[in-house]
């Protein structure tokens, strides 16, 4: 396992005490992304990473380290623009695009000194929930191969959990941070929208793409929420609300902490998941924590709604791939045949069927029916939200409605929209919300609990989520 | 279950040329999913008002100064075919 298997907080005391150089750290991972099947990344980034870890190795003999996390290598997931590396969506598409600059994001990764390690698997476009949509191939989930990891951003959580890398950062539309985060037994946080800026993202549905977080515990998370967060001159929709110090954050205290149970969310819930999720609630409680009923009376639209709004804006987001100025291009007589071949060989099918239905939905005959409608239903969904967050600070959740599933087990695109029942809430609100493990099944599959909280309450959710945490791990130590 | 033709044209509309049998799987799909969302139609929302972004967001205006921006060079790197700083495109036809 080498170095690999510690955390980001073991790597930094390691680093600190010059126990380890960050080359041996990247030396490590690199090991291990070599020897793994799982097929998380789509670009491995060796000589990048090692030239990024030396520069960080000069910078601490020199000291200069330009963050406390200097020399910590870093996944990111394959929609975010990466100057001068292949960033390809997970599409034929743009298998061979390279960007001229870089996100915001990585900016802000490159000015905190971490290595960059690679590119991860992803359903195409961000448009999946399983990884399967991936024009690269499937990414097998580390716990079970036989079972997806998970996605949008399932490369991402596949490799934390495979320990190919101690962090990594994902993109969440409609719970693709938080759904393969669950899956593979991780920590994935959506944070409040415009609180990470979005310059340099593929947009899939701009009103409800979130960049976040894929960590091994929720320490890092907040670590990661750390260097990402802020205002982006390049954003016009980031947030002007100053980023406190979210490591601050991690207390374990939970004293009067108000949790709201949704009964819609609990009715019909997988009685496993249901109790993991229930001992969770428990361990909170023990810990002073109030546990109120709440009713959540849109849950049942927030499905449609979010999946309508997603695609209507997919199919604008995605015009721009027409064969002219980059990714790849069939040519045709004229520039019309041009787009229509071009973007018939480039997309995947579940890309085109989300292009369509929403192109089908912003049409003269329907845009008043279906999509002006669901936006006026997305307001009515925030007014519940805001309804049980003036009663309760964070709203504990189920993440998902299964554990991971089988390969090739949801081919009907309905049966794969399901997965993201608990999730999409979140990005049509816009509000914070983190999954972390709080067990596994029979199957020793890890179950995910999902803590949502008001927008720009990141602190609190990770106050709870770090609780939560830590008296689980003292219970599991007291148990051995 | 909505028409072929209609499928056609917004296949063309999204400028994506399909297949006979991904039309046929189109028409199954998308008259299943209208026949979802025909569940939201129901809801009353006649005093609501839309969301655009889920926080408040107002327009963000600077300076009218002239900034850099991305050399030529890079903007034309990925292009398919580019000639004397275009991107060269096959004839545009008028209808």
């Amino acid at each position: 396992m080498g170095l690999s298997k510690y955390s980001v907080t073991q790597l930094q005391s390691k680093l600190e005490q010059q126990q380890i150089t960050s080359r041996e750290i990247v030396e490590s991972y690199l090991q291990k992304i070599e020897q793994s099947n799982n097929n998380a990344f789509i670009t491995v980034t060796a000589d990048l990473a090692l030239q990024m870890a030396d520069e960080s190795d000069q910078r601490r003999k020199e000291g200069r380290l330009l963050s406390s996390w200097d020399g910590i290598p870093i996944a990111i997931k394959d929609n975010i623009s990466t100057d001068g590396i292949k960033t390809t969506a997970a599409s034929k598409m743009l298998a061979d695009y390279i960007p001229p600059y870089d996100a915001t994001v990585v900016s802000k990764i490159k000015a905190a000194g971490l290595p960059i390690i690679g590119k991860t698997n992803m359903d195409e476009f961000g448009m999946g929930s399983s990884n399967e949509t991936s024009a690269f191939g499937r990414t097998l989930n580390p716990v079970d191969p036989t079972r997806v990891p998970g996605g949008s951003s399932g490369g991402s959580a596949a490799a934390v959990a495979g320990s190919e890398v101690p962090w990594s950062i994902g993109s969440d539309t409609g719970g693709s941070i938080r759904q393969p985060a669950a899956f593979c037994g991780v920590v994935g946080l959506k944070p409040t929208y415009g609180r990470v800026s979005r310059y340099g993202l593929f947009a899939y549905a701009p009103s409800l793409d979130h960049i976040g977080p894929i960590t091994k515990d929720v320490q890092s998370a907040a670590a990661l929420l750390q260097i990402i967060a802020g205002s982006d001159y390049y954003d016009a929709t980031v947030a002007k609300q100053p980023v406190p110090d979210y490591t601050q954050a991690l207390q374990v205290d939970v004293t009067n902490l108000k949790l709201g149970l949704a009964k819609e969310y609990f009715a019909g819930l997988n009685s496993e998941i249901k109790s993991a999720i229930m001992q969770a609630i428990n361990v909170l409680a023990s810990a002073g924590a109030e546990v109120t009923e709440i009713s959540l009376p849109m849950a049942d639209y927030v499905n449609d709604c979010c999946l309508l709004l997603s695609c209507a804006e997919a199919s604008s987001s995605l015009a721009r791939f027409d064969g002219v100025r980059y990714g790849l291009r069939v040519t045709g007589t004229d520039s019309v045949e041009m787009f229509k071949n071009t973007r018939a060989a480039g997309f995947g099918p579940e890309v085109k069927r989300r292009i369509l239905l929403g192109t089908h939905l912003l049409s003269a005959a329907n845009y008043q029916k279906y999509y002006a409608q669901a936006q006026k239903v997305r307001t009515l969904i925030i007014q519940d939200f805001a309804k049980a967050f003036a009663k309760v600070d964070v709203i504990v959740a189920p993440t998902t409605p299964t554990t991971a599933f089988e390969f090739g087990s949801k081919i009907d695109p309905q049966e794969m929209y399901k997965s993201d029942f608990y999730t999409m809430a979140a990005n049509l609100t816009g509000i914070p919300a983190i999954s972390l493990p709080c067990g596994t099944d029979t199957q020793n599959l890890p179950i995910g609990i999902q803590l949502m909280g008001k927008h720009f309450s990141e602190e609190t959710l990770l106050r709870t989520a770090y609780t939560l945490q830590e008296l689980n791990s003292k219970q599991v130590k007291n148990n051995d | 279950m909505i028409e072929i033709t209609e499928i056609k044209k917004i296949a063309d509309a999204a400028r994506i040329n399909l297949t006979a049998e991904e039309e046929r799987e189109l028409q199954g799909y998308l008259s299943q999913m209208l026949a979802n969302f025909d569940k939201l139609r129901s809801i009353d929302t006649e005093q609501v008002a839309a969301t655009i972004y889920p926080i408040a967001v107002e327009s963000v205006l600077r300076e009218d100064q002239v900034e850099t921006s991305l050399d030529i060079e890079c903007v034309l790197s990925n292009a398919p075919e580019s000639v004397k700083g275009y991107f060269r495109v096959p004839r545009i036809m008028e209808e």
